[in-house]
């Protein structure tokens, strides 16, 4: 059935593509790559417009671009975000190549920051919509706490996407849960990306190119979670002039050190971070005991052989320790490998393929009394896949590509030395393939037109290699089932098709509309809401179910005020099917069994997204507010009843502004409002064999307090010495100290036993920081 | 695993240098009274089998039982002896005669305001509770005491626990139950770690601690419980899963019943 859906689905869209075949006058096409002037670094999305025309196209995530016109003499636009603008003049009687490098837009010596070339509305043109693009430039300036620059905390300030928690990196996207975030650095998935329970993300901020999320209609191209995408890149390392640069600040230091191995044809990157807190923690008697820091490392090369091939290696890790007393230790982290090779076959088609590896393992010791005990999981994939981008003609644009990718999972595995009491256990390994080919054309049929078809058909392969159970509705297990590793214990196949319209209105103004379908076959299972880095991830089974959703969304963008401001507005449905939940009083630890302690249902989520940016001047920011309703719908969870998920928060609101004062100092502040967390609070309570137990009666009926807070930061640039730049950077985390609720507890009255006591925790209250950074 | 949990939350505190505690006030919705059944058969003699009988109150009521007076009660052995559990006190049931034998099935009956309760609980084979120390437990920069009951876990599958710790004859409220998944055939030696600091073990203190052998039913009662319903949940707050058949929450269990004290040195 599905097959057929596909052939359908593949055949209705060559045909597309060949009908516009037809047309037929000989064309050239200009093509090249666009990096940036002062560090050669490859510029993503950088607008080629053809000047009064519609053509137009933008360039790839290897700064790669292609357009092909009939001959005539043209003025090429070529723009980026923060870059001055440049413009060619092409006389196109044969296929050329053209490879510009854009300097950096000079903001110190007007003070002010360019209004952006129109082209740069990204919202108003082409089909994508429901996307959100940062790069770390525009979020320099942007307070966070610690003074810690962090994207995953600074996409939160964006609408459609909310914060986790008070300090916290982690997001949840369009009603979507944590886990139905894809979140990739170099096409690596990134399986936890959090430090220290949240509060830090993975990625230093310093290595960072940029970030694209995709909140809904992802391009065909993505794919294996529900919610959204986060496609992070990291920096190819400068090929003209070493650099060395780095940061002191007040819990970490990072240093970053990049070059050319040969200058304009290869670089390297190498980025490191540290936090310290934990040596302040030290110096107290009482702690001394006690770590709790967290490193990471980036690094990267790229090469150029020869002019139609590029080779980048890239790779991260990242590590967290926490050791208690010598008592506890809980060790975990991130590895990730990337190997890319660009191959340009002709001006029209570019093919990149990548070999990709990720690891996230955790580690958990416990030592008490003659017991010493080691807890260890990991999950692992192997990755393979192309990614051929093809300029059909100036109206068409197709990319097309297939990836495999292959699953390891060590679900637990406990340890214990020889005078413990507890017995040594493995649980099995699981194997899985999870495949995908995809094809999607972009097509500009007038100027004012775009749509882009494709769709995605992925695959899940639920290898052998140990024993498999069917269980009943009531989570017992009926029999087991031992399979080969070879053997295919269960096959999944989805059809994913992925659909986007933008119309332009007039020159301002445009509307887009898009439907995506998502299928999701790995699963974080969570007892908490924060991120613990314990939390398990399992693989769809023959009882765990592929996660789908389909998502629709309608948009409205607009730039006023000579292109200053831009007014975007977004609504969106979205429905899961399949979504997890675990019974109650799941024991999920080292449970060979996960799939008997789960509950399955369904998921809702709807709203509207309003933003407002300034984008030009002394003053620039934005006010963002989302309007949503978040819900789930699990057998045996709230009477099989729709219910209120954790993350469902009726408003959520943040204002953002940064102002340019002088040359030397720059002002920011934000301010940020959310309904509270959808939470269960005891509705009675009673006594069993002299405890106090706490009745419940529905799922996620009550809310904890709303959330607000105000931060202030301030930029301030010290003396330049030669090619020695400095800054300093203060922030105010929480400005008037609010007492955000963090956890609400019940418990007996310490005096008065007899007496219930609701205490609220908060964490942080003003919090101040100072950080140095410094590049030569 | 709670430890894993409260370490977890220290993490968070430690992270949150600036974490604080307050009181606060929260309107909370109120639910119509519900039974409690709160009973079990013990293989002692001086504890005997009783069943208290409650209805659920206000949150934000004190923490004293409201009875349920009035109820017949009671609980066959086997297919066997039908014993009846007079009123005693105000909602409380008994019947000293009623000493349960491991191997033996309890089927409780309560009816009560013209509701009918039901619930049954087999009684596990005893393992024997050989003893009880006091260690040093190092916790956040001092060392405190805490008690290890030592037992060695019968070999095969199916063996529960549920202890109990009473200072100076007041009962601790934290709720220990282990099954045996992981230590299986072992000999057990986990020391019992109190989670509130005013229950900090002094020289003099004189520990009880009771162990239960308990059947699945009871270990799921107790460990979701523990899970989920302490009012600082570990998990998403829910009600501990109850083996009682009928309108009421609760548990019944025929457990056995061993007791051993020690003086804190």
């Amino acid at each position: 059935m599905t097959i057929r859906k596909t052939m359908k689905a593949v055949l209705l869209l060559s045909l597309f593509i060949s009908a516009q075949k037809v047309a037929g006058q000989k064309k050239y096409t200009i093509s090249g790559s666009i990096k940036s002037k002062n560090n050669g670094e490859s510029i993503i999305g950088a607008s080629i417009k053809v000047l009064n025309s519609n053509y137009g196209t933008s360039s790839n995530e290897y700064g790669f671009y292609s357009i092909s016109l009939i001959p005539d003499t043209y003025q090429l636009v070529y723009s980026a975000i923060g870059k001055t603008p440049d413009t060619l003049s092409i006389n196109l009687v044969s296929n050329i190549e053209k490879n510009i490098s854009l300097s950096e837009a000079n903001y110190e010596l007007t003070g002010v920051i360019v209004a952006s070339n129109k082209s740069l509305g990204r919202s108003v043109t082409g089909s994508q919509m429901s996307i959100e693009k940062l790069s770390m430039q525009e979020t320099r300036n942007i307070p966070v706490i610690f003074g810690e620059k962090d994207l995953l905390k600074t996409i939160q300030l964006l609408p459609g996407i909310k914060t986790a928690g008070d300090g916290n990196s982690g997001i949840f996207v369009r009603g979507g849960s944590a886990d139905q975030n894809q979140i990739i650095l170099d096409e690596a998935n990134i399986y936890n990306a959090a430090h220290l329970f949240g509060f830090f993300s993975t990625f230093n901020s310093d290595a960072i190119k940029d970030i694209a999320v995709y909140k809904g209609g992802m391009p065909a191209q993505y794919g294996g979670r529900l919610s959204s995408v986060l496609d992070v890149r990291m920096n190819e390392g400068n090929n003209q002039n070493t650099n060395v640069s780095g940061s002191l600040g007040l819990i970490s230091a990072k240093l970053n050190v990049e070059g050319p191995i040969q200058k304009n044809k290869s670089s390297f990157l190498i980025t490191g971070r540290r936090t310290y807190a934990d040596m302040f923690l030290r110096m107290d008697e009482k702690y001394k005991d006690n770590q709790l820091y967290f490193y990471d490392l980036n690094a990267k090369l790229n090469y150029e052989l020869g002019k139609k091939n590029k080779l980048y290696v890239s790779g991260y890790f990242g590590k967290d320790v926490l050791n208690y007393n010598k008592q506890f230790g809980l060790f975990w982290g991130n590895g990730t490998g990337t190997m890319r090779w660009n191959h340009i076959f002709n001006s029209r088609l570019f093919l990149n393929t990548s070999l990709i590896f990720s690891n996230y393992n955790y580690e958990f010791k416990v030592k008490n009394g003659t017991n010493d005990i080691r807890i260890f999981s990991q999950i692992r994939d192997w990755n393979l896949k192309q990614d051929y981008q093809y300029s059909i003609n100036n109206k068409n644009n197709l990319r097309f590509g297939w990836s495999a990718i292959y699953h390891i999972i060590r679900p637990g595995e406990i340890t214990g030395n020889a005078t413990s009491s507890i017995n040594d256990k493995i649980q099995d390994k699981r194997y899985s393939y999870e495949s995908a080919f995809y094809a999607s054309n972009v097509y500009k049929p007038s100027k004012n037109l775009s749509i882009t078809l494709g769709s995605r058909l992925s695959g899940f392969n639920v290898m052998g290699g140990g024993s498999f159970f069917n269980i009943d509705d009531a989570g017992n297990i009926i029999d087991t089932i031992k399979y080969a590793k070879e053997e295919i214990v269960k096959t999944y196949c989805n059809l994913e098709p992925r659909v986007s319209i933008g119309y332009i209105l007039n020159a301002n103004t445009s509307i887009k509309a898009a439907y995506a379908r998502n299928a999701q076959y790995m699963h974080q299972i969570t007892n908490s809401n924060g991120s613990n880095p314990l939390d398990k991830w399992a693989s769809t089974s023959n009882i765990i179910k592929p996660q789908l959703s389909n998502q629709f969304s309608l948009g409205y963008y607009s730039n006023i005020f000579l292109n200053t401001y831009e007014f975007t507005a977004e609504a969106y449905y979205k429905e899961m099917e399949n979504v997890l939940d675990y019974r109650n009083g799941a024991d999920l630890f080292l449970n060979e069994t996960v799939e008997a302690q789960l509950l399955f249902g369904k998921g809702r989520a709807y709203g509207i997204e309003f933003m407002l940016k300034k984008k030009a001047g002394k003053l620039t920011g934005w006010i963002s507010y989302t309007l949503s309703k978040t819900e789930r719908k699990i057998n045996g969870i709230n009477n099989n009843e729709w219910y209120n998920a954790t993350q469902d928060r009726t408003h959520d609101m943040s204002i953002v502004g940064i102002y340019q004062l002088s040359k030397k100092w720059t002002l920011s502040g934000n301010f940020v409002f959310y309904t509270g967390s959808a939470v269960t609070f005891p509705s009675g309570k009673y006594q069993v064999n002299g405890q106090t137990v706490y009745y419940y009666n529905s799922r996620n009926a009550d809310r904890m307090p709303n959330y607000h807070r105000l931060d202030f930061g301030a930029t301030m640039q010290l003396k330049k010495f030669k090619k020695w730049t400095k800054e300093l950077v203060f922030s105010l985390y929480n400005v008037y100290g609010r007492e955000n609720a963090f956890t609400i507890n019940f418990r007996d009255n310490k005096d008065n036993p007899n007496v219930t006591e609701i205490v609220q925790t908060s964490l942080f209250r003003w919090v101040p920081s100072i950080s140095y950074n410094f590049k030569f | 695993m709670k430890k894993i949990n409260s370490i977890i939350s220290i993490g968070i505190l430690l992270c949150g240098l600036a974490g604080c505690e307050k009181v606060t006030d929260l309107d909370l919705n109120t639910t119509t009274p519900i039974i409690v059944v709160d009973g079990q058969v013990t293989n002692n003699s001086a504890v005997g089998s009783i069943v208290k009988l409650s209805y659920t109150n206000k949150v934000k009521s004190d923490n004293s039982i409201v009875p349920l007076p009035g109820a017949t009660v009671t609980i066959q052995e086997d297919n066997g002896t039908v014993y009846s559990l007079p009123e005693v006190s105000n909602g409380v049931y008994k019947n000293e005669n009623l000493v349960g034998i491991a191997g033996k099935t309890y089927n409780l009956k309560v009816v009560a305001n013209g509701i009918t309760l039901t619930s049954s609980s087999k009684m596990p084979a005893m393992v024997n509770f050989d003893s009880l120390v006091v260690e040093d437990f190092p916790n956040f920069g001092k060392t405190v005491k805490v008690v290890t009951p030592f037992y060695n876990d019968p070999k095969g599958r199916g063996n529960n626990y549920s202890f109990f710790l009473f200072k100076n004859g007041r009962l601790i409220k934290d709720v220990f139950a282990y099954d045996d998944s992981f230590i299986d055939g072992k000999k057990v030696t986990f020391p019992l770690i109190y989670s509130r600091e005013e229950d900090e073990f002094k020289k003099g203190d004189i520990i009880e601690v009771v162990m239960n052998c308990i059947d699945d039913g009871n270990y799921k009662y107790w460990f979701s419980f523990s899970q989920s319903s302490t009012g600082s949940p570990q998990a998403v707050p829910d009600n501990p899963i109850s083996n009682i058949k009928g309108h009421a929450i609760g548990v019944f269990g025929a457990n056995t019943y061993q007791k051993r004290n020690v003086i804190v040195p």
